[in-house]
């Protein structure tokens, strides 16, 4: 990952990125900024070298790659037991920090709520 | 049905509607993705859900999360939602019983005001009895949109 000085925050609130990156992604029309663990991440969406995706083609070429990996090789059941426990790791890690004190709050007057 | 439909779909919706071709998952994931909807249906995605769905899929192939983020960014899928319910609507489901980090699904699902949550998990579909929206699944959903109902 570059250093943190390859972006500005302009005065209106715009992150402008130096010339050097904008080279890197000279064919990218369009990005898709997502938040990161701890940082913000532009995921070039568009070529304008190539065809756009439509959404049914992006779907098509998911499947596709999940299946190239081997598909999906657990139970329904399984697999929503991995993405529950995804969400409790999600929840505890970056959500329930900030609603902590209500939380508290909460389980202080309704005690049998308060998880295991 | 109201004019613009708002709706929230689990990441189970997603895995298996990427994983299995044959689920009804899949069969919905193909019907917002394939028909016009502009004006009648949108898509709210809660940042947990785009969590879960990417982490999964990036176990599965690591390069199909830039493919999910550009499902994401086209209609009826309105990108993701990074703000977090207020605190009063997590206590609601709370209160509802659902488990912490179900809370701040269906605390979302309020926020925007979605009419529908649409889920494969049966803790929501058995244990979610909100006044705000409906929990239902991908069948279930599939078939209210054909009928129009």
């Amino acid at each position: 990952m570059t250093s943190a000085n390859v972006a500005e925050v302009l005065p209106d609130g715009n992150l402008a990125l130096p010339e050097e990156v904008k080279r890197v992604f000279a064919d990218v029309k369009t990005f898709w900024v997502a938040r990161g663990d701890g940082f913000l991440v532009l995921m070039p969406l568009e070529l304008t070298s190539g065809e756009a995706l439509l959404p049914k083609q992006a779907l098509d070429k998911l499947r596709e790659m999940v299946a190239k990996a081997g598909g999906l090789d657990k139970t329904p059941a399984e697999v929503i037991e991995e993405l529950r426990a995804i969400r409790k790791q999600v929840w505890e890690s970056e959500y329930r920090p900030k609603y902590a004190q209500v939380l508290e709050e909460y389980y202080a007057s309704h005690p049998d709520r308060r998880p295991g | 049905m109201p004019a613009t439909l708002i709706v929230v779909l689990d990441s189970n919706e997603y895995i298996f509607g990427i994983g299995d071709p044959t689920s009804e998952s899949a069969a919905l994931l193909d019907a917002l993705a394939t028909r016009d909807w502009q004006g009648t249906l949108v898509v709210a995605t809660p940042w947990m859900v785009e969590r879960e769905v990417v982490r999964n899929l990036s176990a599965l192939a690591p390069m199909a999360s830039r493919t999910f983020y550009f499902l994401l960014a086209h209609a009826p899928w309105d990108g993701v939602t990074y703000t977090d319910p207020p605190s009063e609507l997590v206590l609601k489901y709370l209160d509802l019983g659902l488990a912490e980090e179900d809370a701040i699904i269906a605390a979302f699902a309020e926020m925007v005001n979605a009419q529908y949550l649409v889920s494969e998990n049966r803790h929501f579909l058995e244990g979610l009895k909100s006044d705000a929206f409906q929990v239902i699944n991908a069948a279930a959903f599939l078939e209210m949109v054909k009928t129009g109902t």
